[in-house]
């Protein structure tokens, strides 16, 4: 692929808002990793985070013109990664409740999860931890922690104020750090 | 413990150095002195390292080629000539629709007339009277009455 450096984004869109096939694939390149990594740290699955990113690039090369430039092109970007990610925790709902029902109709119930918290790794209870979270506060956390995004940048991706913002930081932080020193305590509470 | 402790949401944006300069210096200040809110803020420091051992994944070396095919399925469907095209059979079924329309009344109001007229045509020939002179406007005129007496009415 042809590589063209010293892009700054907004040069970029321009170009691909002109059907620029070699700028959108520099575009892709710069933001791929940070975007697939966010969707399958929100997610947790490898899989999924792939076909939800693709799908969020899909939607940037057909909705490029609807990109004003009054933010940032990563803020735009990871507006639309937000808004897959949503959308794609509604339809597992969806589909994991229908399974729910199939499952206690036909089927014996299965135990409880258990996690064994001494034995596993530090990284699997991690992904669980954050997995584990309500959907916004699981956002905002990866935003803030892995993609090094400012609460400014994060209320405007998630369209909600700035202590909106600190607040969601705060309660996701204090229910893995609980999680973390009283795993079984919690554990009962669920 | 030193004076009013700072928040537990102000020492998250702290850690986060989310802070106004002159917030933050206060803050840090203040940890320096007080134990408990130094406590918060290195198990939250602590936290943000665990929390960083998660390690990023890899994209699969398909990840571009399966871009480009789902862009051209997309781009096939929503913007490309399956979009105009339905566009175009739609406009056109319209247009048939309302000529359908048109010539449907047309012709069925033609029928219906004609139907009319050779009914009235085989009933005259049947009875010997017109049907629409013989039963115009009330059916109890004298008319119907001569019919069904055959014209002796007293």
């Amino acid at each position: 692929m042809k590589k063209i450096s010293g892009d700054s984004d907004l040069e970029l869109v321009e170009k691909i808002v002109q059907k620029d096939e070699v700028a959108f694939e520099h575009l892709v390149d710069i933001y791929k990793l940070s975007v697939l990594n966010t969707i399958y740290r929100y997610t947790g699955n490898s899989a999924y985070a792939e076909d939800i990113s693709q799908e969020v690039f899909c939607k940037v090369w057909l909705n490029i013109k609807k990109f004003r430039a009054k933010s940032k092109f990563s803020t735009w970007l990871y507006r639309i990664v937000v808004n897959e990610c949503l959308n794609h925790q509604g339809r597992l709902k969806k589909r994991m409740f229908l399974f729910r029902k199939i499952e206690n109709k036909f089927f014996l119930k299965p135990e409880g999860k258990e996690v064994n918290y001494e034995e596993a790794e530090q990284k699997e209870v991690i992904r669980k931890l954050i997995k584990a979270l309500p959907e916004r506060q699981r956002m905002a956390l990866i935003l803030c922690q892995y993609e090094d995004r400012s609460y400014a940048e994060i209320s405007q991706i998630m369209n909600i104020s700035v202590p909106a913002v600190e607040s969601l930081l705060f309660r996701a932080r204090e229910t893995i750090k609980k999680q973390l020193i009283y795993p079984k305590k919690e554990k009962e509470k669920i | 413990m030193a004076r009013r402790c700072v928040g537990d949401i102000k020492l998250s944006a702290f850690c986060d150095n989310e802070l106004p300069e002159k917030e933050y210096l206060k803050v840090q200040k203040h940890i320096n002195i007080c134990p408990v809110c130094k406590e918060k803020v290195d198990s939250l420091f602590n936290l943000s390292q665990r929390l960083a051992a998660l390690e990023p994944i890899e994209y699969s070396p398909y990840f571009i080629g399966n871009l480009r095919q789902k862009i051209r399925e997309k781009e096939d469907f929503s913007g490309g000539a399956i979009k105009i095209q339905l566009k175009r059979i739609m406009v056109a079924g319209l247009a048939i629709a309302v000529f359908a329309v048109f010539i449907g009344s047309y012709l069925g109001k033609t029928i219906y007339q004609k139907n009319w007229v050779i009914v009235n045509q085989e009933f005259d020939e049947l009875t010997g009277i017109s049907l629409l002179a013989e039963f115009s406007q009330d059916p109890f005129d004298n008319y119907y009455i001569g019919f069904l007496t055959k014209g002796n009415t007293q």
